[in-house]
């Protein structure tokens, strides 16, 4: 455990990112500190290459900083094992990405009740949680359809169900209207406020000013640092 | 259904038609692997189930030969069998005299396998028309003949036969000759195919072939405790070195060492097969993986961890074997069943015996082979699958 002020999700201190490269290493983060409480939507904005995404998938979880810390849910990133973070990030954190990457195979409920069965749910509560996250994103008449017979909103709802599934504190959203028609990609917008107004703290990674816009706190990122 | 099992198998089933031609595929390879497995044990099991079945827990024979092997006799047959029967646990010991005899029938004449046992001795043959020999009968020995000899020459029920020690009129007329009845047809357990047998009373083929009294090819000993049968070997084999004393597994065991290139062949072949097996596997899956590094990705952000992923991979290599496993195993029996029909055709094999035996024991060793193939060939693809970075991937399918 790692000290976090009350309230906070995930903070970021001091934390750099660097990617060794045959031609010189590259500096994607330099030095972010940053704090993420309930309830919060934040949107991190900023042009391709400035460390957004690396930026999120560093407070997910899904990569360890070169230095400086990533505390999620008052647990340093870093201190924790592959598996036990891969827990964590099961548990607690939501993904939304800009491909869906909804599993083709599986319906439109089978994709939400995924990450409930991998915690190890038993088969009656997840029936009745994904019904409830349908009826959140407006798709329970979809519930039985694949992805292939889905539009682009609607996969991104249920790609937003399925990051919910099992009650997270916190929901990471990496591009996710860029491929998305700008009426479609408003509402996945005010649903992501939405969800944060029920107290989910939500991080949205965008170039849509307008989306960004929708956020409580908005950031600006260049070459590896917080502007503004 | 656990949503690794769940998921391997609906992921197989997105590529209904590559996953049904690897399922072919390893359905040819695994019925393969089956027919090398039944041959590897199948003679052996073939005997012993055939030995099982006709109740006799040990035999001895004379030192280095099996039963029937050439002209060697126990010289003392009778008097080991009676030391044998007065031991604990010994039902009967029946000294068998095996040889080659002559059968005259009106003009005809044609050589014939003889077995002289004592009278009601069953477990040789099973009659089938008829009766079996009596323990003691006046007038010309009775006979049992086998299907073959009633078949081929028209021999029946009451027909009268003459038996030679040797072949040919001019022979005979200096050998002895012994008219015998025919009392009953039977089916012989080890006859070749296409042989002729007879069963006679001992004292009889003894004369016939001019053999010392109580001479023996083989002692068949019966146990009311079969448990012990590994002890009354032991014990015979120390009495007289002249003879070899076998339970059924100590048997089996030496008319395995004689077969070992059965085994050598099938374990070539089935070796072939599990190595054709493991590149399908392995080449499908990790084909499949390749295409999916985006969703593998996905799932670890979900939080599956790099064991579950690895886990998941390897799953669908053990459901791509488990789905050929039904197919494997149709095609294999009747694959074997007409590999079986060619080996049996062969000249020299007993008709009881198969070489392709479908056992319990080969049926789980086929499966848990395939299925551990479908495990290794599962092995790279879900190493490359659970060391792919999330971000890096994450971020190359977003590009792409």
């Amino acid at each position: 455990m790692t000290a976090q002020e009350p309230g906070a999700v995930v903070t970021a201190a001091a934390v750099t990112k660097m990617y060794p490269m045959p031609g010189g290493p590259v500096h994607a983060l330099r030095g972010v500190t940053l704090t993420v409480e309930r309830g919060t939507f934040l949107s991190i904005a900023g042009p391709s290459g400035c460390g957004k995404s690396t930026l999120l998938h560093l407070l997910g979880g899904v990569d360890r900083p070169t230095t400086g810390e990533v505390s999620l849910l008052g647990r340093s990133t870093s201190a924790l094992g592959e598996s036990a973070l891969a827990r964590t990030r099961l548990r607690h954190v939501g993904f939304v990405f800009q491909r869906f990457f909804l599993l083709p195979m599986l319906t439109a409920e089978e994709n939400i009740a995924l990450p409930m069965l991998e915690a190890g749910a038993r088969t009656d509560e997840p029936r009745a949680r994904v019904r409830s996250l349908l009826e959140r994103v407006g798709l329970v008449d979809r519930a039985r359809h694949r992805p292939g017979q889905l539009s682009g909103g609607e996969l991104q709802r249920v790609a937003i169900a399925r990051a919910l599934a099992n009650r997270p504190a916190l929901l990471l959203a990496d591009e996710p209207t860029g491929e998305l028609d700008e009426a479609t990609g408003r509402e996945i917008g005010e649903l992501l406020r939405d969800l944060s107004r029920d107290g989910l703290a939500v991080v949205l990674v965008t170039h849509n000013q307008e989306l960004a816009a929708l956020a409580t706190r908005q950031l600006r990122m260049r070459d590896g640092v917080v502007t503004s | 259904m656990g949503p690794i099992a769940f998921l391997a198998t609906r992921t197989l089933a997105r590529s209904a038609a590559r996953s049904l031609l690897v399922v072919l595929g390893l359905s040819v390879t695994g019925a393969l692997l089956l027919d090398m497995t039944m041959l590897a044990g199948g003679l052996e099991a073939s005997l012993g189930a055939i030995m099982t079945r006709l109740g006799f827990a040990v035999r001895v024979v004379p030192h280095g030969t099996l039963p029937f092997e050439g002209d060697a006799e126990i010289v003392d047959g009778d008097h080991l069998a009676a030391a044998i029967a007065a031991q604990p646990g010994v039902a009967a010991a029946v000294p068998i005299l095996g040889t080659n005899v002559y059968v005259r029938r009106g003009p005809s004449r044609f050589p014939s396998f003889a077995l002289g046992v004592p009278g009601g001795t069953p477990g040789m043959y099973a009659v089938f028309e008829g009766s079996d020999l009596p323990a003691a009968r006046p007038g010309d020995p009775p006979v049992v003949i086998n299907r073959t000899m009633a078949q081929l020459d028209g021999v029946k029920l009451g027909d009268t036969l003459v038996l030679s020690g040797v072949p040919g009129p001019y022979l005979q007329t200096f050998a002895a000759l012994q008219p015998v009845h025919v009392i009953g047809i039977a089916d012989f357990y080890f006859d070749l195919s296409g042989q002729r047998s007879l069963a006679i009373p001992t004292p009889f083929l003894r004369r016939l072939r001019d053999a010392r009294d109580g001479s023996a090819s083989v002692i068949l000993v019966r146990m009311t405790q079969p448990r012990g049968a590994e002890a009354l070997a032991r014990w015979i084999a120390a009495r007289d070195p002249r003879v070899d004393a076998f339970s059924i597994p100590g048997f089996l065991a030496r008319a395995g060492r004689r077969l070992t290139y059965f085994n050598q062949f099938s374990l070539v072949l089935g070796t072939i097969s599990v190595a054709v097996s493991f590149l399908l596997i392995t080449t499908i899956v990790t084909l499949s993986v390749g295409e999916r590094l985006g969703e593998i990705a996905m799932l670890r952000a979900l939080g599956f961890s790099r064991a579950r992923i690895g886990t998941l991979v390897l799953a669908e290599g053990i459901v791509l074997a488990a789905a050929a496993l039904p197919g494997a195993f149709i095609l294999g029996v009747a694959i074997a069943g007409y590999l079986d029909g060619i080996l049996r055709s062969a000249p020299g094999v007993p008709q009881g015996l198969h070489f392709f035996t479908l056992t319990a024991g080969a049926v789980t060793r086929t499966a848990l082979l395939l299925l551990g193939t479908g495990a290794l060939g599962g092995v790279y693809p879900a190493m490359m699958a659970a060391r792919q970075g999330i971000a890096a991937t994450l971020h190359r399918e977003v590009l792409s």
